[in-house]
């Protein structure tokens, strides 16, 4: 009996710790940092990718890995890696300010549609906090709202109807975040994104077409709304779209 | 006669094929009066009936004369159908009418001939006849428009201002409308849009004020415009027609009906007249820049130019805030922007510049304010030098040049002494060396991330958590309620538990000391335990009856069997006056259990 607890036991251990590495991924992280700092830029891009082959999804990987293509003059790589960085790590401020800089540096400028300040200020709620920390958050308000619920149900009238108030609080700042998850999960889910890696490309009216649409450069970043063949039809932040060879493109 | 239905449909199809190339019925055209006065309007109808629809037709031509000028066009549709029976027969015909109509503003007095309208259709040409429209003076103006421009001459570049009055006599019955105000606005700023730059220098509102002219009163609405040429030439502004109704009470006051229903309920009883006013013609000669020189910024007009510094004494590395204001009578867009001077001495910051522009009825002015900042490198007296800035002075017609004093700053010694001092950074500098990427990570965890966190297989076991503890106080609570509300239940329900607890005190206990009346006690348990458990009363009842209340309760016969022999056991120690031991008290507790063990597992099954 104890014998298969024990077992059980280590199972499920082994299940929350299957993601922590130790070998080979460590080593081949500090010899691309060690590249890295010698301004071997080359090697030091090579082992990080190496290290993302091997199956590895992490933000710091990512984050460096654009480093060293940007400090090899390959925006669009640097800032496709910085996008997928993000990804996994959505509120570092080293990869924001990375991609910011980085993104100054291509040749389009493709205004953004402005907000107002009620928007600004939703928007800045909405990434104020990682999809991660957002569920946990939203886990807790719940298990808090039922035991709240469970106590009221035998609380006196007084003990009750602070036990409501909060139930009521917490239901308003979950249905908040649920919203927003609700949000980052489609997002997820229904959006798909990517970077120019070649220096130009132009966008055209159809699949092999033969008008050209639009030519944009090298890291901008394309909203892609449809796949057909070898070709995506793409969407910038101005609403202007056309049809690009997937080939010149990187998948965030 | 077999033939009759197929020649009849024949003869339709080609009655119908000759319908549809049926030629116009009627083409008139007539004006609304024949004698005008020239600050009228004349509206001319033309009509055109033809028996089927025209697609894409287009309005008749008015040939272009020079005692009138179109002021709107008009079209309309209309479609009649009329049906006549001769005899028993049905005739049945269509008139579709379209009509146009042409609102002309009259230019001049005399008897005048309108050509005939020319119409166009399926390759033929069709005329109306020619008529006359005799204009005659207008005996009082009501409403007079004048142009007029603050100068006649200008320069390239050079301000004007053109100003549209537009006078009413005081009281006089007329009404001065949006529509003519909005005509005459739009007329001025086609005319000078292509060659000039055209601003309103009003807003939303049109200023008002009264004026005397020959001892009459008049309500002047002024329009002004800054106007500055873009070309050499010389252009004329022609008369602008300015639309307004004449207002007469109406004939019908006596009429009942009208009175209740017609314009008089809703303050009305007026008929409006539409008229027109026209302004004089106005000429403006743009005269071109003589030639200038190198230096010219391009600016023509009136200009000021000044320079001052926050502080004449600092010491080396320092900085000192030169502000420099240049102010003229013209658009940003011609005020170009200042230059400074070599100045080896000081070091210059890109500078901050803040332009406004000033709207009033005298014009348009800019003015551009400069703050450098400059640091002087070492000590010693330091002079910024004059800033000079060329430009066209249109009143003395030659090209003048604004220069400031040179300002004198004593520089005193820096922190490191006379040497040339290296700047201090300013916060924009600052920004500017932080300009590039932060560093790689060095020192982190290799952990495997998912951008997917809700595909994780925790956040499924955990989220339906907050759920089901809900239910299960809901539950909980509902069961809470049904049991308070039944006593007899709640006792049944607790009854195993109770009898349990009372067991495990009572063996507790024995190990201290066996009470006196322990045997008592263990028949007070199951009996209390069958009472509670199957709603009888168990103490006041022979072994007989207990067995039947039992079997009656569905509990099996081996079980109630069981419990006779306890209970004869347990009643022959208890009335014998034997004291028990320990071991018996034990015995017959852990015996009272059992029982109550298998009368809960026999209840339960019932």
């Amino acid at each position: 009996m104890k014998k298969s607890l024990f077992s059980t036991g280590m199972i499920i251990l082994s299940y929350f710790t299957l993601s922590v590495y130790a070998t080979p991924f460590e080593n081949w992280f500090v010899q691309a940092n060690m590249f890295y700092e010698k301004q071997e830029f080359d090697s030091a891009a090579g082992y990080y990718e190496k290290i993302i082959a091997g199956g590895l999804q992490n933000s710091s990987i990512y984050f460096n890995l654009a480093n060293a293509y940007f400090r090899l003059n390959k925006l669009g790589l640097a800032i496709l890696n910085y996008e997928k960085a993000r990804k996994l790590s959505p509120n570092d401020q080293d990869i924001l300010t990375n991609l910011r800089f980085t993104q100054l540096n291509i040749i389009d400028r493709i205004p953004e549609p402005k907000r107002t300040f009620f928007e600004t200020f939703l928007w800045y709620l909405h990434t104020m906090f990682s999809l991660t920390l957002q569920m946990w958050i939203l886990f807790f308000l719940l298990l808090i709202m039922s035991i709240a619920f469970a106590l009221a149900l035998f609380a006196s009238h007084n003990a009750r109807l602070w036990l409501i108030y909060t139930i009521s609080l917490c239901f308003i700042v979950s249905i908040l975040f649920g919203s927003s998850i609700g949000l980052k999960i489609y997002t997820t889910e229904k959006k798909k994104f990517a970077i120019v890696l070649e220096k130009s490309v132009d966008a055209k009216n159809a699949p092999n077409g033969d008008k050209i649409l639009f030519t944009v450069h090298e890291g901008t970043k394309f909203q892609i709304r449809k796949t057909v063949d070898n070709w995506s039809l793409v969407n910038l932040p101005n609403g202007v779209s056309g049809w690009v060879d997937n080939e010149l493109l990187g998948h965030i | 006669m077999k033939n009759t239905p197929f020649i009849l449909l024949l003869l339709f199809v080609l009655l119908s094929f000759v319908h549809s190339s049926a030629a116009l019925k009627q083409f008139t055209a007539s004006p609304n009066t024949d004698v005008a006065t020239i600050d009228e309007q004349v509206t001319i109808t033309a009509t055109i009936i033809s028996d089927k629809e025209i697609k894409n037709i287009t309005g008749p031509s008015l040939p272009a004369a020079e005692f009138y000028t179109i002021l709107r066009t008009g079209r309309n549709q209309q479609q009649s159908t009329s049906v006549q029976i001769i005899n028993g027969k049905m005739t049945q015909s269509i008139n579709i009418s379209y009509i146009f109509t042409y609102t002309l503003a009259l230019k001049k007095i005399g008897v005048f001939t309108v050509p005939g309208l020319l119409f166009s259709h399926e390759g033929k040409t069709y005329s109306t006849r020619p008529f006359n429209i005799t204009v005659t003076k207008v005996g009082k103006q009501e409403v007079k428009v004048a142009v007029r421009a603050d100068k006649k001459e200008l320069f390239v570049s050079e301000q004007g201002i053109l100003t549209v009055e537009i006078l009413k006599t005081v009281n006089a019955p007329v009404e001065l409308t949006n529509d003519g105000f909005v005509s005459a606005i739009s007329h001025i700023e086609e005319t000078f849009g292509k060659n000039f730059s055209i601003n309103r220098l009003f807003r939303d509102k049109v200023s008002q004020s009264q004026k005397q002219i020959d001892g009459q009163v008049y309500q002047v609405f002024s329009l002004s415009f800054s106007i500055i040429p873009l070309n050499s030439g010389t252009y004329t502004l022609q008369s602008i027609p300015f639309q307004y109704h004449e207002l007469k009470r109406s004939g019908s006051r006596r009429d009942p009906f009208s009175d209740f229903f017609g314009d008089s309920f809703f303050g009305g009883g007026i008929n409006r007249t539409s008229k027109v006013a026209y302004s004089n013609k106005l000429n403006v000669t743009v005269n071109a820049l003589p030639p200038s020189p190198a230096d010219f910024s391009g600016a023509v007009g009136a200009f000021s130019l000044s320079a001052k510094v926050n502080e004449h004494t600092v010491s080396a590395g320092e900085a000192v805030t030169l502000s420099i204001n240049l102010r003229g009578t013209t658009r940003p867009g011609n005020l170009k922007d200042i230059t400074l001077s070599d100045m080896s001495d000081f070091e210059i910051f890109t500078p901050e510049k803040h332009t406004s522009v000033d709207t009033s009825a005298q014009g348009i002015s800019t003015t551009k304010r400069y703050k450098y900042l400059v640091i002087p490198k070492e000590e010693g007296d330091k002079t910024i030098p004059s800033i000079q800035w060329v430009y066209f002075n249109p009143k003395l017609k030659e090209y003048k040049t604004l220069s400031t004093s040179p300002i004198q700053i004593t520089v005193t010694k820096g922190k490191t002494g006379s040497k040339r001092q290296t700047r201090y950074l300013t916060q924009s500098d600052i920004q500017e060396l932080g300009q590039d990427i932060r560093y790689i990570k060095t020192s982190t965890v290799l952990k495997n991330q998912s951008h997917v966190p809700y595909k994780n297989s925790l956040f499924f076991i955990l989220y339906p958590l907050p759920f089901l503890i809900a239910v299960f106080a809901f539950l909980y609570r509902i069961q809470a309620t049904i049991l308070k509300k039944d006593p007899m239940l709640q006792l049944k329900k607790q009854a195993f538990q109770k009898a349990k607890k009372e067991a495990s005190a009572l063996k507790k206990s024995f190990l201290e000391k066996i009470p006196d009346n322990a045997l008592s006690r263990i028949a007070e348990i199951i009996e209390n335990y069958i009472s509670h458990r199957f709603g009888f009363n168990a103490s006041g009842k022979t072994l007989e009856e207990l067995k039947e209340e039992l079997v009656k309760r569905d509990i099996e016969q081996s079980v109630s069997d069981s419990i006779i022999p306890f209970f004869e056991k347990l009643d022959s120690y208890r009335f014998s006056g034997v004291t028990p031991d320990n071991t018996l008290c034990n015995e017959l507790l852990d015996t009272s259990c059992r029982i109550i063990e298998g009368l809960e597992s026999r209840g339960k099954k019932r």
